[in-house]
């Protein structure tokens, strides 16, 4: 009887160690990542990002190449049409 | 000849006055903690609750007038936060109000001058235990030096109402608890059961004292038939002792004390606060600390000295526990973790230790401030190290030597005591290199709050009001209350309005990720002009508007 509860409370301690270095570690990371993702730091540096690539467009001489630009001309000019007809 | 058994006989008792002596004689040096104020509106609050069930009016009214006076906007409502202890600051509300002690200082000091002195009365008990353990002068003697002679708890003595007076009650415990472990008797039993509710009364964590004791118990060999009785009549008193004790120490449990001591377990062990910290040169979320969080802090905060010999004797234990339970059979004559009384000693501070140590790790528990939620540990550290120190007596020869060695080395921790001073609490060994310097959290208690506030009031003697711009998360205004009101009235705390402020104060302490949030940022218009560092670490910085 003593053995089995000794060998059953170190049992215990070790289960529990390998479950929190395991999948104990993999939830926390999980857990943070999603916390992280909304957090206000990364509200912040999702801006700034925003920002700073506006900045670099109109620092360019053009923003599109010119088959983009075709692309998208032809585009809004289906729309349009389909629009103006109905 | 007569006058040196004089002095072999009381040189504990010198030792012990002259530690006594100046730690009151340096007490005034220290700033206010950040802690402190919401402590002292809490011994208020709950003074005030216990006092409605009486009919001391005058009292009441004095109480009353108190707690209209404490305040402001930083500061948290205890009746948001009732679930902290209030052994240290119930008393101290009861002791400023009889003794009409209204200066701000002088309250401040009071708590100072208490805290001090129930540390140093730890103190004398780790002696007493280890007395009781090692029985060995050198061990004794170096056991206590490196008890006191750590810095951040040195520092933390006189100001730290939460987690020395924790500390300080865990080793009074211990040492009744080796007591019944010699000497199982009721007298023993009534005494342990009183310090382990009020150790559990001042932070909840203690109720691992409580189940400690239950488990050593029951897996002690004295469980036969014939015990029985006595056995179940000793489990019974202690339990009912311990929760008699702690309902009437801990008014938060006064209205209902299962759910209320439940919802304190819960909060204490995953605390509803989001704090970013600066830990290893990164900012961290004290809901998500990494693992190397106390460990790290641990290395890097106690003198090497201790560490090494902790480091020693607990690698010593784990070894001696390890070899016994690979060894455990139906027929040992022995009993399973220990033979004898002093082993069995070692095993419950290993035990306990252990189990709180990798739990506190593994679980992501929620810390901040360094790991000065668990400065309790120190009594196991200093006492695993007394078990290194027993160990190496034992490898080398020349005894006399070693110990004059390791008495040198545990002297420079007295000299960084005299070098960090008065912010000892900031103390970190040499592990920490130069240009990591900047890379920890140093003055978190904001205790060189009241040095700043004191410097810029000299600096500007012709200015009737200075405004002051803070670039930190703790609140200056707090560090106010240690001056005298003449020199408090000439200072407006405008927080994160540095428009309007004159100078500005950093310290680098920041509950946001500095690098993205720019809550903290100084403005362009303001330039350095001051900074001041201890040791290479930088406690804060004064920006001037130009």
């Amino acid at each position: 009887m003593k053995l089995f509860i000794y060998k059953l409370l170190v049992s215990l301690v070790a289960i529990y160690i390998l479950f929190q270095l395991t999948i104990g570690l993999m939830l926390k990371d999980f857990e943070k990542k999603i916390i992280q993702i909304k957090s206000q730091e990364n509200i912040e540096l999702i801006k700034s990002k925003i920002r700073e690539e506006l900045t670099n467009g109109v620092d360019k001489d053009s923003i599109l190449s010119a088959e983009d630009a075709k692309l998208i001309r032809d585009f809004f000019k289906k729309i349009s049409s389909e629009i103006n007809s109905n | 000849m007569k006058s040196n058994n004089f002095l072999k006989n009381n040189f504990y008792f010198f030792l012990f006055t002259i530690y006594f002596l100046i730690g009151i004689f340096i007490v005034k040096d220290y700033g206010i903690s950040v802690d402190e104020e919401f402590h002292r509106y809490s011994g208020f609050y709950w003074l005030n609750y216990i006092l409605e069930f009486t009919s001391f009016d005058n009292l009441k009214l004095e109480v009353n007038n108190k707690l209209m006076n404490i305040g402001g906007h930083t500061l948290p409502n205890p009746k948001n936060f009732p679930f902290y202890g209030v052994t240290f600051d119930l008393p101290l509300a009861f002791l400023e109000t009889v003794f009409n002690i209204d200066g701000s200082r002088d309250y401040f000091l009071l708590r100072h001058y208490l805290n001090f002195c129930i540390f140093f009365l730890s103190s004398v008990f780790f002696f007493f235990i280890l007395k009781n353990r090692f029985e060995n002068n050198h061990i004794i003697l170096l056991g206590i030096l490196l008890y006191l002679s750590s810095p951040r708890i040195f520092g933390d003595s006189f100001y730290n109402n939460k987690d020395i007076i924790f500390l300080s009650l865990v080793t009074i415990n211990f040492y009744f608890f080796f007591k019944i472990i010699d000497n199982l008797n009721y007298k023993n039993l009534i005494f342990f059961s009183i310090f382990s509710a009020l150790t559990c009364a001042t932070r909840v964590i203690g109720i691992f004292i409580p189940f400690s004791f239950i488990f050593m118990f029951l897996i002690s060999k004295n469980n036969t038939e014939k015990l029985l009785l006595f056995n179940t009549k000793i489990l019974f008193i202690y339990i009912a002792t311990f929760f008699i004790i702690l309902i009437f120490f801990w008014p938060y449990l006064w209205s209902n004390p299962p759910a209320n001591l439940i919802t304190s377990l819960k909060i204490f062990s995953k605390y509803p606060a989001q704090f970013q910290m600066l830990f290893n040169g990164q900012y961290v979320d004290s809901r998500f600390l990494p693992l190397s969080y106390v460990p790290l802090w641990i290395i890097i905060s106690i003198p090497i000295t201790s560490l090494s010999l902790f480091l020693f004797g607990y690698y010593y234990l784990f070894k001696r526990f390890f070899k016994r339970l690979i060894n455990i059979n139906q027929k040992n004559v022995f009993n399973d973790f220990w033979r004898g009384k002093k082993e069995k000693k070692d095993f419950l501070f290993f035990l306990n230790f252990s189990l709180i140590f990798f739990y506190v790790i593994l679980s992501n528990t929620d810390l901040y401030n360094g790991w000065r939620h668990l400065y309790f540990l120190h009594v196991f550290i200093i006492y695993f190290a007394c078990i290194g120190l027993f160990r190496l007596r034992l490898i080398f020869k020349k005894i006399k030597y070693f110990f004059l060695i390791l008495l040198t080395l545990i002297s420079f921790n007295f000299f960084d005591i005299i070098r960090f001073h008065p912010f000892q609490g900031s103390y970190f060994n040499h592990f920490v290199q130069a240009e990591r310097k900047n890379y920890f959290e140093v003055d978190y208690w904001g205790l060189a709050g009241t040095k700043f506030l004191n410097e810029i009031i000299i600096n500007e003697p012709n200015k009737n009001i200075i405004k002051i711009g803070v670039a930190s998360y703790l609140p200056l205004e707090r560090s106010l209350k240690m001056l005298d009101n003449k020199n408090s009235s000439i200072i407006e705390i405008v927080g994160q309005d540095y428009e309007n402020a004159d100078y500005i104060f950093n310290n680098d302490i920041s509950e946001v990720n500095k690098n993205f949030n720019t809550k903290y940022k100084i403005p362009n218009n303001f330039q350095l002009i001051n900074e001041l560092f201890v040791n290479g670490f930088m406690l804060y910085q004064v920006y001037k508007k130009n």
